[in-house]
């Protein structure tokens, strides 16, 4: 005898968000956020490059805003995770952007103790923050994120040819930051 | 190893990365306040610990005028045989009034915890403050003439300065 599929008792993110777009229902945004926000606080973290989770929280709340702001106009193209981190991406240049305007350095105002180990090898997230904000960007979504090129190219708006350029020169400068090589220029 | 692939450094500095960040309670509370507050989310009927808050107030407020009354009525059960009783009993009776107020003006507060928006919050403290400090005035001479006749606990009761519970 054929059983009948069961009910899938945990709604799925589209499910969820025409719940929020329509009703504004809370518990469904509830749902949304604690099952994103975990990975985008971290995404936050490490493309304002360790500059504290002050700002990486503020670049969340913000993602959350414009995304509800705009989700009754998203079509289903993509994944929502995928959406979210795009825009929290532009909200992080932003942030970054501004701190440089008003001439503060994010990273520089994060508690350094944090970021360097007993044996003074730097942190990733403090890492990234020594690297200029493209390859960064980049460097993050195809090796920490799992971005393709393709992908990358559509959420920073550059080309393919330029977002492997730019990996290749990111890991590169990276590497040599995480092994001590690329401190003195980096934090000078 | 491929070229389009990390180095075995950075591979393991990426393995040693978390895939998570765990959020503070503050940032939910304040995500939720900034859409509210924009008209892009509603709130539910509160639940958790502010249901508890507001079970808290309600038990505490009639509790407070339980033991007023008590301690008011305990000491007037003894009518005594002077004249003098009356007064103490009359008290009793205006003073267990002021309580009944005053737990009125708790459930007000309570009424605002539903509201759940930290200005309606505010508000509805304030309310029950105003109207705390109004019976407070108004009780403290009758329960200190109620304390002379019926004894020291009188005065100890909560009435005597309802603002502190807040």
């Amino acid at each position: 005898m054929e059983r009948p599929e069961p009910e899938a008792s945990i709604p799925d993110d589209w499910t969820l968000a025409a719940k929020v777009a329509e009703d504004g229902d809370e518990a469904a945004f509830r749902a949304l956020y604690d099952r994103h926000t975990p990975r985008l606080l971290r995404f936050a973290l490490q493309v304002t490059g360790g500059a504290g989770r002050g700002l990486a929280e503020d670049v969340v709340q913000e993602t959350w805003i414009r995304a509800v702001e705009r989700l009754d106009a998203f079509e289903r193209r993509s994944r929502l995770a995928t959406w979210l981190h795009g825009i929290a991406l532009n909200v992080a240049r932003e942030a970054i952007r501004r701190a440089a305007d008003e001439g503060c350095d994010p990273v520089e105002i994060a508690d350094p103790a944090r970021s360097v180990d007993p044996e003074g090898r730097i942190d990733l997230e403090r890492a990234l923050g020594r690297m200029p904000e493209g390859r960064r960007a980049v460097l993050v979504l195809h090796d920490l994120q799992g971005y393709t090129h393709a992908e990358i190219a559509e959420t920073l708006g550059i080309a393919v040819g330029t977002s492997k350029s730019q990996l290749h020169d990111a890991r590169n400068e990276l590497e040599r930051i995480l092994t001590g090589g690329g401190m003195d220029d980096a934090t000078r | 190893m491929r070229h389009d692939e990390p180095s075995p450094a950075l591979r393991r500095a990426y393995e040693a990365e978390p895939e998570t960040a765990e959020p503070s309670d503050a940032l939910w509370g304040r995500t939720r306040n900034a859409l509210a507050e924009r008209g892009l989310l509603r709130r539910g009927r509160p639940s958790g610990p502010r249901w508890s808050v507001a079970a808290w107030m309600a038990a505490a407020s009639f509790a407070g005028g339980i033991l007023i009354g008590t301690l008011l009525d305990g000491g007037a059960a003894d009518p005594g045989t002077s004249p003098e009783a009356l007064d103490p009993i009359l008290a009793a009776e205006r003073a267990q009034a002021a309580a009944t107020e005053y737990a009125i003006a708790v459930a007000t507060l309570v009424r605002s915890l539903d509201a759940a928006s930290a200005r309606e919050m505010a508000t509805g403290r304030e309310v029950v403050r105003s109207a705390s400090r109004a019976h407070a005035a108004s009780a403290r001479p009758l329960l200190a003439g109620a304390s002379e006749t019926l004894g020291e606990s009188t005065a100890a009761g909560p009435a005597e300065d309802p603002v502190i519970w807040f």
